[in-house]
């Protein structure tokens, strides 16, 4: 049986990813799915513990997260559409008008 | 865990969730509303959704007032609580929704965007907050931070065609999912570690004492920074500038006031009740003793010490030198969160009841000050710049008495609420010996004045140098304005009676247990 | 219980507000109506205080006239007023100077005359409140509140450069009065600690026991404060700049009654309530006083702008008041209260007759005129009276003032009273130079020659000006009976225990003043 702190490391490592592919990426749609990649190393985290702990409730979260995700995917697709349509550009450093 | 009660009555339901329901009912049945008034004139459509949405906010505050002030419960297995204070945050917050629909009523026909689901948004937005402030689960407050997140991202890229609205709400956005990222991350090792997401039963689990301190230090710095994104707090506030300017007005004025309330009431919430209570013997928190002595009380307080002195320094200071006043008003609302935590760092009831009447009065006076602006403003972004201001003192003295009001109340002097604010918070924090942090709030305060009045003196001092031609003014929008104005003043001089009722509220945060 | 009289008079000012919003003022007659409005406002505040003369009790030194109402109960925050023989005088003082002022500004300010005049009388009201407030909550209130009228009359009313000028008044004031605010509610919990009792009434924080450490902070805070207002050497850079850019009624309001509210602080809240931080300090006060007197009449020597000399010779004459105040001797304290009084008839009567010429010839440099003296008799006699009552001649109120300051000086440290009179001669020598550039000699600018004399309304309000300076020159005693057992109580209160350390300090002081006079004689090369 797979130890519990193996998928915990995992699921560390994936947040890392996540948090660092946000940091770097320039490119709008890849912030998204870093920051996709760092719910769903939550997710994987929740459904190890909840398996582990034998406690139902850490699914329940997971599938609560996998919807809320999906709400904010829709939402922030629906923002990158209208930014689109006002810069004509997905990189980051052209959306730059608002500063000071 | 152990007192699961499955069986309530709906009696029962409407007194803990009387609230919500309304809301989320009220805003379905707005979408409904919406499409049979599709085919009719966009004035008729967009006067009706407004004046619904006014009147769902006030049924709101009159049902949250009139309910059973002395109730304390907690429904849905243990997961949304009625006390005192989520109530009183929760007034706190339609009010806020109350003042922006009813300034949007003038905002949204100012600038030709008559649409229904605006205000559709504003209300599941409220009701998000509410859920929010209610949950003691932290299942739970994910999902109400997100359902409040999501319509305010929303509204804020409500400018279909502006760039600045768009690059706004998508940094917004992406930040704000970062951050809900970072609290999720934080819950998830708090159910590791405690297997429970209770807020009670994590802090009975924590002044337990048989813990490993690491986990749950890191996700106690993983939560708090989720909800510092949201408190605009340095250094988790790089959105806030571009957002507030990038927004809608009326919207911009809602987030700083309703968003900051919801985030502030959670965070001591979940500060207080989940993370440093001393449990007495008979398992209630005991708030007399001091947080210092429990066992996170030594690494979160200087870290708030430090980010609230960040705060009052970078907002204040940062704020000098902009030109547009929306962005202006976004650095002032970052330094009066580092204000409002230098009344959770006291960290006594003094300070809690002084951070829940900052949040009462900076929701009139900033909402005021934005219903000021998108009036002057006539359009979005026609007459934004602080050049624009000159010499507007003597072209609309009404508007322009009410502005330096609201910023005179933002600065603090007396007598207005902003004064009386600060006092409490700053005597809060001098009570528990933070000698030296009161004084350099104080000291940056000085600073704030000096941006705030500079608005009033080009208001009154400078002569004009272009015409500035202000919106059509519309009767709700200068109702909301008066109500504002005289709020700010009415708490200024007797602030008793707020303050005591705050008092109660933040004395009930024991109560959940 | 009597009637609250204090309460009628600290608000009567706003009662002529409202009557005021009431009027439009787009004709020349609606602003008549609003000017005097404000006048019958301002002088029915005035005859208001004169109930409170035959209600005072000059045998009392304690409070009087109290009146207490619960405010925040909570905090222990009171509305509590009540007046002793110093804030009696300040109160007369400042409801006699207001309808001076408006008077004043009858021609002077037409622009904006509404707002103006309720900025004027919100003043008024807030100065009152600072006076008779017994509350420190309700005290800061006041303070502050008097903030943001100053800073209108100041900023648009007032000259070219008079944003920088509000701006720097505001600053100033604010920085100083915050960290006040912090103190004072460091103050109010030391209290709490000590007898469970959590108040912000003065009367019952007098005595407070705190460290030593933290009376001094706290003193320096207040200190800070008030000197900055006083103003006390080196933080009186605000005052020129204020003064010069301000219109005539503001540097009169600001002259007159504003900077008395620093020395008020200091006899009021910072001696009494910190008396061993006050012992710490006050070498290092008594010196500075005396390079502000010193320092005060040199610069103002060498200004070619009279306002502004007349603004430096206020930090000269403020300089005096806060040595008198230190003296701890009963002769001093009368006299710096008396000098006080004297300071706001006199530089606000040099600020009105400033104003008058200003009005004429719209520039107030010293070289602009010379022999005016032949074309406009009547206000070079008056301008000669005032001089002399600022320079401290006898018969004048002047010299009663600067006579018991440096009387009580020079019972307790000769050195201090020593460079204090250099004072009163460098006074006579830029206060006379001044006079004899101004009107006497030949007329040089021809412009002068169509120089019109004072119009009645304008002698009108110099008038009682003038009864005031001979009045108290002749008969001082009128004024100083009422205030000797006031003084006495506060000289009690003030006094520290441990008379050891005293001629320490001043040994101490002494060093320090050989110091000082080698700078200035540096200065003077």
């Amino acid at each position: 049986m797979v130890h519990l702190s193996w998928y915990l490391t995992v699921s560390a490592m994936l947040f890392c990813i996540g948090v660092f592919g946000f940091l770097t990426r320039r490119n709008i749609i890849m912030m998204l799915l870093s920051i996709e990649l760092m719910l769903n190393s939550v997710n994987l985290n929740l459904a190890a513990m909840s398996h582990y702990m034998e406690d139902i409730r850490g699914q329940v979260l997971v599938f609560f997260i996998i919807a809320v995700a999906a709400a904010e995917a829709a939402i922030g697709l629906g923002i990158v559409v209208t930014l689109f349509r006002n810069y004509r550009s997905v990189y980051t450093e052209d959306i730059t008008i608002l500063k000071g | 865990m152990n007192n699961i009660n499955m069986s309530f009555d709906l009696y029962h339901l409407w007194q803990v969730c009387g609230g919500q329901l309304i809301l989320i009912v009220a805003g379905l049945l707005l979408i409904l509303v919406d499409i049979i008034l599709m085919e009719k004139d966009q004035e008729i459509r967009g006067r009706w959704m407004g004046w619904l949405t006014v009147f769902i906010f006030a049924a709101t505050i009159g049902h949250l007032a009139c309910r059973e002030w002395d109730l304390h419960d907690t429904i849905f297995m243990n997961v949304f609580s009625a006390d005192k204070y989520s109530i009183f945050i929760s007034i706190v917050m339609t009010c806020a929704g109350l003042l922006a629909a009813m300034m949007s009523i003038g905002y949204l026909r100012n600038n030709g965007l008559v649409r229904g689901e605006y205000y559709i948004l504003l209300v599941f937005a409220v009701a998000g907050a509410i859920g929010l402030i209610q949950s003691v689960d932290l299942l739970m407050m994910f999902i109400t931070l997100e359902v409040m997140s999501l319509a305010i991202y929303a509204l804020a890229a409500f400018l279909k065609d502006s760039s600045y609205s768009q690059e706004g709400a998508f940094k917004y956005f992406l930040l704000g999912s970062f951050g809900s990222a970072l609290f999720l991350f934080g819950v998830a090792i708090i159910y590791g570690t405690t297997g429970t997401l209770n807020i009670t039963q994590m802090a009975q689990y924590i002044s337990g004492g048989s813990y490993s301190t690491l986990p749950i230090l890191v996700a106690f710095a993983m939560i708090m920074a989720g909800f510092f994104f949201k408190m605009a707090m340095v250094p988790f506030h790089m959105w806030t500038p571009d957002v507030y300017e990038g927004a809608p007005s009326v919207i911009t004025g809602f987030m700083a006031t309703a968003v900051k309330a919801a985030a502030f009431g959670v965070f001591m919430k979940v500060l207080f009740v989940g993370f440093t209570p001393i449990l007495a013997s008979s398992g209630q928190p005991d708030f007399a003793a001091t947080v210092n002595l429990s066992a996170l009380g030594p690494y979160w307080k200087p870290v708030i010490w430090w980010l609230a002195l960040l705060s009052m320094f970078i907002g204040n200071l940062i704020a000098v030198s902009q030109s547009n006043i929306k962005r202006m008003l976004a650095y002032s609302s970052i330094a009066h969160a580092g204000y409002m935590a230098v009344g959770i760092i006291a960290a006594n009831g003094e300070g809690r009841m002084g951070v829940l009447f900052y949040l009462f009065a900076y929701t009139l006076m900033n909402i005021g000050a934005f219903g000021v602006v998108y009036l002057i403003d006539g359009m979005e972004r026609k007459a934004q710049d602080l050049e624009d201001y000159r010499g507007l003192g003597y072209i609309y003295p009404s508007l322009s008495f009410l502005l330096s009001l609201f910023l005179v109340a933002m600065a603090g002097l007396p007598p207005t609420a902003g004064f009386i604010a600060k006092f409490y918070v700053f005597a809060a924090a001098i009570k528990e010996g933070y000698f030296l942090l009161a004084a350099l709030g104080v000291l940056t305060s000085v600073i704030g004045a000096y941006y705030y009045l500079r608005v009033i003196y080009l208001m009154y001092m400078k002569e004009k140098v272009k015409d500035v031609e202000r919106g059509p003014i519309a009767a709700p929008t200068v109702v909301a304005l008066v109500i504002a104005a005289l709020g700010v003043v009415y708490l200024g001089l007797l602030p008793e009676n707020l303050a005591s009722v705050a008092n109660l509220a933040q004395q009930s945060l024991a109560m959940i247990f | 219980m009597n009637a609250p009289i204090l309460t009628y008079v600290t608000f009567l000012p706003l009662l002529g507000v409202i009557f005021i919003m009431a009027v439009p003022q787009r004709s020349e007659a609606g602003k008549n109506v609003i000017r005097a409005i404000a006048l019958v406002a301002s002088l029915f505040t005035f005859l208001a205080s004169l109930r409170i003369y035959h209600a005072f009790d000059a045998s009392i030194g304690a409070f009087q006239l109290l009146e207490d109402h619960v405010w925040i109960p909570s905090y222990g925050i009171h509305y509590k007023l009540g007046i002793d023989g110093l804030s009696f005088w300040l109160i007369l003082l400042t409801t006699f100077l207001t309808p001076l002022t408006i008077l004043s500004t009858w021609r002077a300010i037409d622009k904006r005359v509404k707002e103006f005049q309720v900025a004027l009388l919100v003043l008024e009201t807030a100065m009152l409140g600072t006076f008779v407030a017994l509350d420190l909550f309700l005290f800061y209130v006041f303070w502050e509140l008097m903030l943001i009228p100053m800073y209108l009359i100041i900023g648009v009313w007032g000259g070219e450069r008079r944003i920088y000028a509000a701006i720097k008044f505001f600053l100033y004031t604010a920085v100083g009065s915050l960290l006040m605010l912090v103190c004072i509610i460091g103050l109010v919990y030391f209290h709490n600690e000590h007898t469970g009792h959590l108040t912000f009434d003065l009367l019952q924080l007098y005595g407070t026991s705190m460290p030593r450490i933290y009376e001094i902070l706290f003193f320096a805070a207040f200190a800070l404060a008030f000197a900055i207002k006083v103003p006390m050497f080196p933080l009186h850079t605000w005052l020129p700049d204020a003064h010069v850019e301000a219109p005539t009624a503001g540097s009169v309001i600001l002259a007159g009654i504003l900077l008395k509210m620093g020395t008020y602080g200091f006899f009021r809240f910072a001696m009494p309530l910190f008396p061993q931080g006050s012992a710490y300090f006050a070498p290092l006060i008594i010196v500075l006083s005396i390079i502000g007197i010193i320092y005060g009449a040199l610069v103002a020597m060498v200004q070619p702008d009279i306002k502004k000399l007349v603004a430096y010779s206020s930090v000269s004459h403020l300089g005096y008041c806060m040595l008198g105040l230190y003296v701890l001797t009963r002769q001093g304290v009368e006299g710096s209260v008396l000098q006080m009084i004297n300071h706001g008839i006199s530089t606000g009567a040099l600020f009105l007759l400033v104003g008058i010429v200003y009005e004429r010839r719209h520039t107030r440099l010293i070289k602009e005129y010379g022999g005016i003296a032949r074309i406009v008799p009547i206000y070079s006699t008056i301008f000669l009276i005032v001089t002399l009552s600022s320079i401290g001649f006898p018969t004048t109120n002047g010299f009663i003032g600067e006579f018991l300051i440096l009387l009580g000086a020079f019972k307790v440290n000769k050195i201090a009273a020593v460079f204090a009179a250099t004072g009163v001669i460098l006074g006579a020598v830029y206060m006379l130079w001044m006079v004899q550039r101004v009107f006497y000699g030949q007329v040089k600018n021809p412009k002068n020659l169509a120089l019109k004399d004072m119009n009645l309304r304008e002698v009108a309000y110099m008038l009682p000006l003038l009864v005031l300076i001979f009045w108290i020159g002749l008969y001082p005693n009128f004024f100083l009976k009422k205030m000797h057992s006031s003084v006495e109580h506060f000289i009690n209160q003030v006094k520290v225990e441990d008379v050891q350390e005293q001629p320490h300090n001043f040994a101490a002081a002494n060093n320090i003043l050989q110091l000082g006079e080698v700078t200035v004689l540096k200065v003077k090369e």
